[in-house]
């Protein structure tokens, strides 16, 4: 069925990856042979997975939507129209052609929800981008060197989460804003990048310090999970056998983290990486809601929900809208995730591989004769509690 | 109790003091990070007279280098001689005002919470791989995905202005503090009517809390059951040809241990974080507390309200930590 | 002539799996008398395991018992066939009349609760009680397997307690009932060899004493030479060899049995390379056609594909299911 088309791009852009391997460094294909029929047999599961292809299509819609909506809608997101017709102001869905109707301003609904599309995306990218590896990072060396620096890093990583999230991000997200615009003002090569990544006019670049601040702060509340988990992972990686082989050959730390104990944790990490996408949406619509984060012109999901609420219930499509495009972004991304768990744990996969080696059997082709690679796949399970009890970490380990 | 049990006690507290003197002072480098003039914002911003700043600076230490301001600060706090700014009461007496209100919606969010997660989630694992248990799925995703103050808005919209069940305004309270957990209070006191209002003011956010978290814990609660009755000791214990009441208390009792630390941080999470529920709803507890102090750079506060929020992390923590303790001998060594 | 305790004539098991159905089990027949200490024997995957918990019709899902009959001898006289007995009859036979030990007594034992408590609920559930009583049986039958302090053992948790000791509480545990017939799946395959022997020792003084019928799962040849009366080799769903122990292991009659006699160096002996039966155990979604041990015999001969051969005797009370030429003239009647 379907399934085909879905497993023959798997297979395009696999044979991608291994060409670029190949052209980096001759020979990756053959080395990573076994990993990469792993993932072939991942995807294939996943192609399976009506949740996650849903969740695949739904995303890639709001990464389009984020990418060329402001360009594509049909105003511009400061297009305040109230200016040509007072009337203008508060439309319904429906009137004069606008059809989802118009904010306070006369902006067209849908303009400025293309526009929040973008501004959504590009925050939700910087913050995982920065927000996971610093996390991540820390969580590596807390776990394996341990002693005092690990008493240290999981003594600040537990202050932090003390402090419910979204007080925190409240917290630094206004304290920033002031701080920012001066490093805004004074620097116009940041000013250039940001008006290119949020795709604004010039003139509103100084609105951007909001929306920095939002980001900066979103980021310094979303690491300490990652460095409980990674270190929770280092933790139980280190006492495999393999690690000690490495150690006792002379391997330095780095490689060590990097080529034997990463690949293996890996897994549950990318599964919470793409479940936060969602995550960081809505603590990002929350702030805005709040009066954080963007300020006008720049719309944002969040902001308009609030304005809809001003005049609640009679503006409900103020709300309506945008909260579906919440919704419906984070939903995608928790689908995404959510299959991504099933599919990396080998238990849950086993019933979906079965189907497939049945109806394209991989073809056994013979190892080429390498040394074995010492990092062997430990399947991690990706459990909600571990994500989430304290417990799990803090309990007394007889060591 | 156990010697065991006491030395595991002692352990828990241990580690939970330095972690709260570690959230004052996140919060007091927050605070004291604020570039603002935090004397001006409290004296009433621009119009702040110059003799009412300089009366703040003088109360509040604001000239003093950072550290004695922060020993001041911890000295107010403890004596609760620490003054808002902006109210004038002591902070302790609003936040003690404010506290009850998200206690009680927090008793109306965990009602609805275990209501619907607990169920679902014993059924979904009865029924795994069928088309409920897919639909619990869904419905945790869902739950996460979905933004509160957005399914906030579209249910006052069905349940106040379409049918007027609820209520939005106000806070019903008891004519006596006894508990300071308000529908204890009326409870003990008989006030059935008050119970009543109660019941329409905290019922949809509560309910709304519920409906969100409630997936979730579904979830949760199915994994851990279908784990417990797929063990081992759960065959021996057919094999020995147990009763199958015997068998279930086996098999509850071994699932029922990883959700109570997760219903133990729901709680702990709706005590300190249901800011946006608080906000749209129009109650008046803490988390609101704490987004206007923030807002208002009302640092004293801050810092006041986020001992508090730190307190209660820790609290909640230790509780499920002796719960956990109590239930599973293997925790005690 | 010894009565006998249990028949389990033509069983047949099947697992409807995603990746097919697996046809674990087809055409087992064989008889256990009483008092004797019955082997089964074979490599993992061969089906043992399966049919030990047939008997008490402990195959989870997605296995089925297919077809077959399992008489059982109760102690009252009468005969039934497990497979059809109502379920309440049948959680009556479990764990008073046929009892079992697994392989892992870690796993058999529930963490959560004492020893004591899984001791008498055993005892409870079939009838004896009160507690008090149960508890001083405890008591006495922890005494019998030899564990130091009883007393004090009745409140310690499983987690306290080493492999060995554990796997003699699960022993006093199943015993606790005075079965007729003891199912033992590898008790000694997860405990070192000293203790193994320890073990073995105390199985078959119990047995001694309150007169029972063990049926012994293994994988362990010499632990069939040890204490075995009568053994059956069982590849691949099937039984290939029955005979008594001395018989089998003097005259190994089926290819697979002698494969695997071969195997277990003489210590006594140097040798210059292990002996293994070639390739490995067959598929049993799709099991080799006739016979299920060809493609690694090295008799094989053109027969042996198409025709599947049936457990006949080949000399009093010697079982073999094998074409070869000489066994089928050599069959009696």
């Amino acid at each position: 069925m379907s399934e085909r088309i879905f497993d023959q791009l798997t297979n395009a852009v696999l044979r991608g990856i291994q060409g670029v391997g190949e052209r980096l460094r001759p020979g990756w294909t053959t080395r990573n042979k076994a990993q990469t029929d792993e993932w072939r047999l991942m995807m294939y599961a996943y192609n399976r997975s009506l949740p996650g292809m849903i969740g695949f299509f739904l995303a890639l819609g709001f990464i389009m939507a984020g990418l060329l909506g402001p360009f594509m809608a049909p105003y511009k997101y400061n297009e305040f129209l109230i200016v040509q017709n007072p009337d203008y102001q508060l439309k319904p869905p429906g009137a004069y052609g606008f059809a989802m109707g118009t904010d306070f301003w006369g902006r067209d609904l849908v303009s400025i929800l293309l526009q929040g599309a973008r501004v959504s995306l590009i925050i939700s990218i910087i913050t995982i981008l920065w927000g996971v590896p610093i996390g991540i990072i820390l969580g590596l060396v807390s776990g394996y060197k341990g002693g005092k620096i690990d008493e240290l890093i999981m003594r600040v990583t537990d202050v932090f989460i003390a402090f419910p999230t979204l007080v925190l991000a409240i917290a630094f997200a206004i304290v920033l804003p002031p701080r920012i615009v001066d490093l805004l003002v004074a620097s116009p090569h940041l000013r250039t990048l940001m008006v290119w990544l949020f795709a604004i006019e010039y003139r509103d670049a100084l609105q951007l310090s909001g929306i920095l601040s939002v980001i900066i702060a979103m980021i310094i509340v979303w690491w300490p999970t990652y460095t409980r988990i990674v270190r929770g992972s280092v933790l139980s990686a280190r006492e495999n056998l393999f690690v000690e082989a490495a150690r006792a050959l002379g391997v330095s730390t780095w490689r060590i983290l990097l080529k034997h104990i990463l690949p293996n944790i890996i897994g549950p990490i990318l599964v919470l990486a793409t479940l936060d996408f969602g995550s960081v949406m809505i603590t990002e619509a929350a702030l805005s809601f709040l009066g954080l984060g963007a300020q006008d012109p720049i719309p944002e999901w969040g902001a308009i929900i609030y304005i809809g609420s001003q005049w609640f219930p009679a503006s409900w499509w103020l709300i309506l809208f945008p909260g579906l495009c919440v919704f419906t972004a984070a939903l995608s991304w928790n689908l995404i995730g959510d299959t991504l768990r099933d599919v990396l744990d080998p238990k849950t996969r086993r019933s979906i591989e079965f189907k497939v080696k049945e109806k394209a059997p991989i073809k056994e082709e013979k190892r080429a004769e390498v040394p074995v690679k010492v990092s062997v796949k430990v399947p991690v399970k990706a459990s909600e509690e571990s994500s989430e009890g304290t417990v799990s970490e803090d309990a007394p380990k007889s060591s | 109790m156990s010697t065991s049990m006491k030395r595991f006690l002692i352990r828990r507290v241990t580690t939970f003091a330095p972690t709260v003197f570690g959230v004052i002072f996140l919060a007091f480098i927050i605070a004291y990070v604020l570039p603002a003039d935090p004397a001006r914002a409290w004296g009433g911003g621009e119009k702040a007279s110059p003799v009412t700043i300089e009366r703040i600076k003088q109360q509040y230490h604001l000239n003093d280098p950072w550290y004695l301001q922060f020993i001041y600060l911890i000295h107010g706090v403890f004596t609760n001689s620490i003054t808002d700014p902006i109210s004038g009461n002591p902070i302790f007496d609003d936040l003690f005002r404010a506290f009850p209100v998200t206690v009680q919606l927090t008793i109306f969010g965990m009602f609805f919470t275990l209501l619907i997660g607990i169920p679902l989630g014993i059924l979904a694992a009865l029924k795994r791989d069928t088309k409920l248990d897919t639909a619990v799925r869904i419905m945790a995703l869902t739950g996460v995905a979905t933004p509160v103050f957005w399914l906030a808005y579209i249910f006052i919209y069905v349940f106040f202005v379409m049918l007027g069940w609820i209520t939005v305004l106000g806070v019903p309270s008891p004519s006596r503090i006894i508990t300071y957990i308000p529908i204890l209070d009326a409870l003990l006191l008989g006030e059935f009517n008050i119970i009543g209002d109660m019941i329409k003011r905290y019922s949809l956010p509560g309910f709304i809390l519920g409906f969100l978290n409630g997936g979730i814990l579904a979830r949760i609660v199915r994994n851990s059951f279908l784990d417990a009755i797929q063990s081992d000791f759960i065959d021996y214990a057919k094999a020995r040809g147990l009763h199958k009441t015997w068998i279930w208390k086996h098999a509850l009792k071994n699932a029922f241990v990883p959700v109570i630390t997760v219903i133990g941080l729901a709680v702990g999470g709706l005590l300190t974080g249901a800011v946006l529920t608080e906000t749209v709803f129009g109650l008046p507890g803490i988390g609101r507390y704490s987004v206007r102090s923030i807002f208002g750079f009302d640092f004293p506060a801050i810092v006041c309200v986020t001992l508090l929020f730190g307190l209660v992390y820790v609290t909640v923590n230790f509780v499920v930590d002796i719960i956990y303790a109590v239930i599973d001998p293997r925790i005690r060594y | 002539m010894p009565q006998k305790v249990l028949e389990v004539k033509d069983l047949y098991v099947y697992f409807y799996t995603y990746a097919g159905v697996v046809k674990a089990l087809t055409g087992v027949s064989f008889d256990v008398f009483e008092g004797e200490t019955f082997c089964l024997v074979g490599e993992t995957g061969c089906g043992k395991t399966v049919t030990s918990r047939a008997i008490t019709r402990l195959i989870p899902s997605p296995g089925e018992i297919v077809k077959g009959q399992i008489l059982f001898h109760r102690p009252n006289g009468e005969v039934v066939n497990n497979l059809e007995l109502p379920e309440e009859e049948l959680r009556k036979i479990r764990g008073s009349e046929v009892a079992y030990i697994f392989q892992d007594p870690t796993a058999a034992l529930d963490p959560l609760y004492n020893i004591g408590s899984q001791f008498t609920e055993t005892m409870l559930a079939h009838g004896s009680g009160p507690k008090d009583e149960a508890l001083r049986k405890a008591v006495e039958m922890f005494t019998s397997v030899r564990i130091p302090d009883p007393e004090k053992l009745v409140k310690r948790h499983p987690h306290e307690l080493s492999g060995g000791m554990k796997q003699r509480v699960v022993i006093a545990t199943s015993l606790s009932n005075r079965p007729r017939l003891l199912i033992a799946d590898e008790p000694t395959s997860n405990v070192d060899v000293t203790i193994q022997a320890q073990l073995l020792g105390l199985l078959m003084g119990l047995r001694r004493d309150f007169g029972m019928t063990i049926l012994l799962i293994t994988h362990n040849m010499g632990i069939v030479a040890e204490v075995g009366d009568r053994v059956a080799v069982m590849y691949a769903g099937k039984i290939a060899e029955l005979a008594p122990v001395v018989e089998l292991f003097e005259r190994p009659l089926h290819p697979y049995t002698q494969g695997l006699l071969r195997a277990v160096p003489n210590p006594l002996r140097r040798i210059e390379r292990l002996e293994s039966i070639p390739g490995t155990i067959p598929n049993l979604i799709s099991p080799p056609s006739g016979c299920r041990f060809h493609p690694r015999c090295p008799y094989a001969f053109d027969s042996c594909p198409k025709e599947e051969p049936e457990l006949i005797e080949v000399e009093p009370d010697h079982y073999v299911a094998c074409l070869l030429p000489p066994l089928q003239q050599r069959r009696k009647g």
